[in-house]
């Protein structure tokens, strides 16, 4: 009997190889809608994982909540059950001109504001992801009619610096990243791309831009309306793309 | 649910939903838990890893609200309620031993963290020590004592992640990250979580009191991700001397009339 792991409650076997990561639980159970047969198959803390099929293929949806130090133990989990291609499907604020609100952001770098990252790997080293599995998200995004930006982001672990830093150091430290011409902020992709580096799992991620660069999320605004169904879209028609390529380099 | 329109964004809560005293368990699984040594405990609210019930404890409203795993999360949760009013936060969890002197089942009210993690430095600079508020510190500490359990108020590591303390051999900085680790536990410390340093540094930053009572899950040396290891048989423990310390904090803040029951 496989072992169940600790904090996402799944055993090798349980889910499919290909796996899309969410923020909330409420964004996974949205996403499950659209696979073949969907099924809960656990929910432990912050952890909620559906599996179903795309196209035949066995794929997996999990949230892992806020954070590197909840998404670092979902991958590395994940991994443990037999997991090799995670991608991260979520939102991000814009800290760039370049950057408009309902843009698609994919990262191919990340700035490490975090505590993640360098229990794995060292500060020198860039935080950065699959460049294969970036290109494909980048030509479907395109080919559904949208202008991807490619960049690199600022992964924070503090969610009030990108607004009211509290020290003088932190804020001019954002103001650098911003004059390097960072896209975007959000929370996960450094551990992500960090970890996945680590232990050779392929990882990447595509966000969805809630702001225009210098406009504030207001407090009421709910933000998972950018999480729709043609996000949700531009995710799924990319992992087909992916699963189809490594059918064909296996073949 | 909700009587004023007024929302944080996170939390999905209003100021009249919570109260001033607030425990934070890492898991939504160990909320209601918690709740039910509370006085008319009710749902409040659910949103992603944040889950909310409010009851009484001495007449005076008290909240739990689930902070999901690591400071990132934490922090929000924390600087919400403190929009909201909260003043005092308690951090109810597991720790893992780092020391002979840590066993299974002791509770464990840290006196300090070591900030292995990355959301403190954006509030303090690291050479803040990462600490608890005395005041508290001191009722927990002495409602440990009248519970009878063993207890242990060392020093707990704060990891941002939780695989550097079970493979380290496996990261390409395990030689950092050993040595690092080593020290620490030279140093003195006892055990290891995952959100008291950012907690204690928060609190700090926007003077809000704040503590930890943890329950240790393992032995030292003992490290585990089966879930099977999971000490759900012991919680208990952390629970019972964190309602019976902040009863001793609510009572106190009455008599010094900090507050109105």
């Amino acid at each position: 009997m496989p072992k169940k792991m600790m904090h996402i409650g799944l055993s090798a076997g349980t889910i499919g190889p290909y796996v899309l990561l969410t923020e909330t639980p409420e964004f996974c159970v949205k996403i499950a809608q659209y696979l073949e047969n969907p099924k809960e198959i656990a929910y432990n803390r912050e952890f909620r994982t559906f599996s179903g099929l795309l196209n035949g293929t066995h794929i997996s949806v999990t949230s892992t909540g806020i954070g590197g130090p909840s998404i670092a133990i979902a991958v590395e989990e994940l991994f443990q059950c037999g997991a090799h291609t995670m991608i991260r499907v979520g939102t991000c604020e814009s800290t760039s001109p370049l950057v408009h609100k309902g843009d698609i952001v994919i990262p191919n770098g990340a700035i490490s504001m975090e505590g993640v990252s360098s229990h794995y790997i060292p500060a020198e080293y860039p935080p950065i992801p699959d460049m294969d599995l970036i290109q494909t998200l980048e030509e479907v995004a395109t080919t559904l009619g949208h202008t991807p930006k490619v960049g690199v982001t600022i992964t924070s672990a503090a969610y009030s610096t990108r607004t009211t830093p509290h020290r003088e150091e932190i804020a001019s430290s954002w103001k650098n990243y911003l004059h390097g011409g960072a896209l975007c902020c959000e929370m996960e992709c450094a551990p992500l791309f960090a970890v996945g580096s680590s232990i050779k799992a392929r990882v990447a991620s595509i966000l969805i831009s809630t702001t225009h660069r210098d406009q504030l999320t207001t407090e009421n605004e709910d933000t998972s309306s950018y999480l729709d169904e043609s996000f949700i879209h531009i995710a799924l028609h990319a992992l087909k793309s992916i699963i189809e390529k490594d059918t064909c380099e296996t073949n | 649910m909700h009587t004023s329109t007024k929302l944080v964004k996170h939390l999905d809560l209003s100021k009249e939903d919570i109260g001033q005293y607030v425990f934070l368990p890492g898991c939504v699984e160990r909320v209601e838990l918690i709740a039910s040594h509370l006085d008319n405990p009710h749902f409040v609210a659910r949103k992603g890893e944040f889950y909310t019930f409010t009851g009484e404890l001495e007449g005076v409203k008290v909240s739990v609200t689930s902070t999901g795993i690591g400071g990132p999360s934490a922090s929000i949760a924390v600087e919400e309620l403190h929009q909201l009013g909260a003043h005092t936060m308690v951090r109810i969890g597991s720790c893992a031993s780092t020391s002979p002197l840590a066993k299974i089942g002791h509770v464990m009210i840290p006196c300090g963290a070591v900030r292995m993690e990355g959301t403190g430095n954006h509030y303090l600079p690291l050479e803040f020590p990462a600490v608890p508020d005395f005041g508290l510190f001191k009722h927990f500490k002495q409602a440990a004592i009248n519970s009878s359990y063993p207890f242990n108020t060392g020093v707990t590591i704060t990891k941002d992640s939780f695989y550097t303390e079970v493979s380290p051999e496996t990261k390409p900085v395990y030689h950092e990250i050993t040595s690092r680790w080593n020290a620490y536990v030279k140093s003195g410390a006892t055990n290891t979580s995952m959100e008291c340093a950012p907690l204690f540094l928060i609190g700090a930053t926007l003077g809000i009191r704040t503590a930890s009572v943890m329950i240790c899950a393992t032995n030292n040396d003992d490290y585990s991700n089966d879930d099977t290891d999971y000490p759900r048989d012991w919680e208990q423990r952390a629970i019972e001397v964190g309602i019976e310390g902040m009863r001793r904090i609510i009572k106190d803040d009455i008599a010094k009339d900090k507050i109105h029951a």
